[in-house]
């Protein structure tokens, strides 16, 4: 059956230890529990979810939502935001999991890839190898999300251009961030085809980057 | 939420703690249990522990004498790491800080509504002498309301169960963990020698069996995280579409007709997706037929399109296809200029002497390909038409362009000869267009080939300029003779989804005798069995319910038969 896969990939720099970090886990679980009650995302949808500091580290490989429940997700307490670890990871996760179609079997959608970040990478070097390799990987979308004052759109822009900011770190924010992305995911799994669709329209706590 | 596991919860105060380097000495040697010294016992039922931290002995009843401070020399080895345990030659207590700390980290997988739901949770991942120990109260209620039983068995618990209602959250585990002795066993139950105790049946907690000694531990309360998904199919919506949007479709659509001088029948379906459904959006696919009333002996038209689903109006767009291409192709090829010169160009062949071209030598099926410029033509003209038409009405208004009319379109042209069948075709996009056993050989003519591509959802629409140029066409265009066929198939991607899931099943035989045998009757009820064509054409149309998960698209059904043929084979038989 055709999947359409959500590769999850969140900063866990030590500036995210704290109230960051848990508004992202409760954002994640009412991402889950949106994606639940809609009928083509319980069928279509799988969710992967990749942390990054210092390493990359796949918490959850690609999961149906039904057979979904959130990992432990450790926030060291002072780390790096390798952001270029976290791409290359990606990548290699694209390579095993994502089944292109051939004549015997029918293949995912293409994916999509949500990158929470509040920071700047601080492997640039690595980022930048990194976006070159990501140009091979056909992603459905991109969506990067640059939260609180401390975060850079430029280096991300050179990924997407699907580049929010969040004014504030708080949950309020995080979580208008996470429905806004189960309104995306959802309406990505109905409509499947090839022409990029327009994304929902962003709350106003959400600015895209133009 | 549960404190990080490396913790433990138990309060270390007020029990001694020996730091025993449980490698270096030799257990049980200040083991209060195995001297047989006397270890105080109290009611379970009443020393709870009011808060996490402490133990709290001050509430008893009547009849049992007060605990008091163990002993100093017990050894109660409260580790603060799981990895001593591992190490430590198990005794009732650490058995009981096990099966406390496996509870601790019980995680339930998922269940789904109308499944069976069965999940193992192993409380004693270092299976010491089980039968020191293990007194587990479990409050079953929150469980039992979601279909599910908890029951204990050799050290697991067992969750077993069938939900029938979604939940999502989490549950609450109240545990008493225990070790008694044997006099408390037998004083509350009324039974010797440590056997089952009954006594909390009346409370609704299961009971582990075992031998019961030693010193009362405290009762604990864990939270577990329990989804029960409900089933996929109760969550989709049917909503009818805006009343006051430009071209209105019907959800649904069928016919049935009789042609060829009933040599043959036709049944077409077409019936709105769930995802449509959901959406309050329209049926993108369309079908026509049109059948020549001037004689039994004349080219009948048939045509299955499918609008692409980001186009908004890509309904009309397959029923601009469908309509203009089988009416022109039918004027064109029933008229006498292009009529006398197909027929001449298909008999052709029979005059053909020993010398026949490669291109007339018989197929894999015997079918044989038909060389006809004048057919070629018509279909080109009829195509150029419709794609003609299309535009045009996308240009009508401002806002609207062509991509927004974009379809696939799957047609053909099909009449009786004295001695055969002549099917002319042409196909873009996804869906099937086949032949069933031609020539009555136990095989699939697929007429040509679907366009996907390396990600799903991708293909190629009749209404893109590119396709209308003559080489595309003629490359999609095909014609041949054939001797008989049990059935022709015109099928929008809504149908070769779900039961030809990729490019290879599409001429696969195998794949097709399934769908003949199996799935047709399974999913279609009544088609095959009833008598009238009317009643044929309502089953066609109420099996395109058929529930395949993932596949939630229009479904668009044409089958060319003849309805003494429409019959399930029975294995290994080939009609």
């Amino acid at each position: 059956m055709r999947r359409l896969p959500i590769y999850i990939l969140l900063d866990t720099s030590g500036s995210m230890q704290g109230e960051p970090i848990e508004a992202v886990k409760t954002g994640l679980l009412s991402l889950l529990s949106s994606l639940r009650k809609d009928p083509y995302a319980l069928e279509t949808v799988w969710v992967s979810i990749i942390t990054f500091d210092l390493e990359a580290v796949v918490r959850i490989p690609l999961t149906e939502v039904s057979e979904l429940t959130l990992p432990e997700i450790p926030v060291p307490e002072t780390s790096p935001t390798n952001l270029g670890s976290a791409i290359e990871l990606l990548c290699d996760q694209y390579r095993k999991e994502i089944v292109i179609s051939n004549a015997q079997h029918k293949g995912d959608w293409l994916p999509l890839a949500i990158i929470m970040t509040d920071g700047a990478p601080s492997d640039t070097q690595h980022y930048n190898r990194m976006l070159e390799q990501l140009k091979n990987y056909k992603f459905a979308r991109i969506i990067c999300c640059a939260a609180g004052p401390k975060a850079k759109v430029e280096p991300l822009k050179c990924m997407t251009k699907d580049v929010f900011t969040l004014d504030t770190m708080d949950s309020g924010t995080f979580s208008k961030f996470w429905v806004w992305v189960s309104t995306a995911v959802e309406r990505q799994s109905q409509l499947v085809d090839l022409q990029p669709n327009e994304l929902p329209p962003p709350p106003e706590e959400i600015k895209l980057v133009i | 939420m549960n404190p990080s596991p490396q913790k433990n919860r138990f309060d270390t105060t007020s029990l001694n703690k020996n730091n025993i380097n449980p490698k270096k000495s030799p257990p049980y040697v200040n083991d209060p249990l195995k001297e047989g010294k006397n270890i105080p016992s109290c009611d379970p039922r009443k020393t709870v522990r009011s808060n996490p931290g402490s133990v709290d002995f001050s509430k008893q009843t009547q009849n049992v004498p007060p605990i008091s401070a163990p002993p100093k020399e017990s050894r109660t080895d409260i580790a603060e790491e799981a990895s001593l345990w591992l190490n430590v030659e198990s005794s009732p207590l650490d058995n009981c800080y096990q099966m406390l700390e496996s509870l601790r980290n019980l995680k339930l997988h998922n269940g789904k509504v109308g499944e069976p739901y069965s999940c193992d949770c192993n409380l004693f991942p270092n299976r010491h002498n089980l039968n020191k120990i293990v007194k587990l109260d479990i409050l079953k209620e929150p469980f039992r309301e979601y279909g599910i039983s908890v029951s204990y068995e050799d050290g697991y618990l067992k969750f077993r169960g069938d939900p029938h209602k979604p939940f999502s959250g989490s549950l609450k585990i109240s545990v008493e963990a225990g070790v008694l002795d044997a006099e408390t066993t037998a004083r509350f139950s009324g039974l010797q020698g440590g056997r089952k105790i009954e006594i909390y049946d009346k409370y609704d907690k299961i009971e582990v069996c075992g031998r019961f000694e030693g010193r009362f531990e405290a009762k604990d309360l864990f939270q577990i995280q329990f989804y029960i998904m409900p089933d996929p199919w109760t969550l989709w919506k049917e909503l009818p579409p805006p009343q006051d949007a430009p071209y209105q479709k019907e959800d649904t659509a069928s016919a049935c007709m009789t042609f060829a001088g009933e040599a043959k029948s036709v049944w077409a379906a077409s019936r709105r997706g769930r995802s449509h459904a959901q959406d309050a959006k329209f049926r993108d696919d369309h079908f026509a037929i049109k059948i020549s009333e001037q004689s039994e002996n004349a080219w009948n038209i048939f045509a299955v399109a499918d609008g692409a689903g980001s186009a908004r109006y890509s309904r009309e767009g397959s029923k601009i296809a469908c309509e203009t291409v089988t009416r022109e192709l039918s004027e064109l090829l029933n008229s006498p200029e292009y009529s006398v010169q197909i027929d001449k160009e298909v008999g052709c062949i029979t005059e053909q002497t020993a010398e026949q071209t490669a291109e007339q030598t018989p197929g894999e099926f015997g079918e044989m390909k038909i060389v006809s410029e004048t057919m070629t033509r018509a279909f080109y003209t009829a195509l150029y038409d419709a794609w003609t038409a299309i535009h045009k009405e996308a240009q009508k208004v401002n806002d609207r362009k062509i991509q927004d009319f974009h379809t696939t379109l799957l047609c053909a042209a099909v009449k009786k000869y004295p001695e055969f069948w002549a099917i002319a075709s042409y196909w873009i996009g996804d869906g099937g267009l086949a032949v069933y056993q031609p020539n009555n050989n136990n095989g699939v003519l697929v007429l040509g080939k679907p366009d996907g591509g390396d990600y799903a959802g991708q293909t190629k629409f009749f209404t893109v300029t590119e396709e209308i140029k003559a080489d595309p066409f003629r490359q999609r265009f095909c014609f041949y003779r054939l001797s008989d066929f049990r059935a022709l198939f015109l099928m929008t991607d809504g149908i070769t989804d779900p039961f030809f899931p990729a490019e290879s099943k599409l001429p696969d035989v195998t794949c097709w005798n399934k769908f003949w045998n199996e799935t047709l009757p399974k999913e279609f009820p009544g088609f095959f069995e009833s008598t009238t064509l009317e009643e044929k054409e309502s089953a066609l149309l109420q099996g395109l319910n058929f529930k395949v998960a993932g596949n939630h698209d229009d479904r668009t059904l044409m089958i060319l038969a003849n309805p003494q043929d429409l019959k399930a084979d029975k294995a290994g038989e080939v009609q």
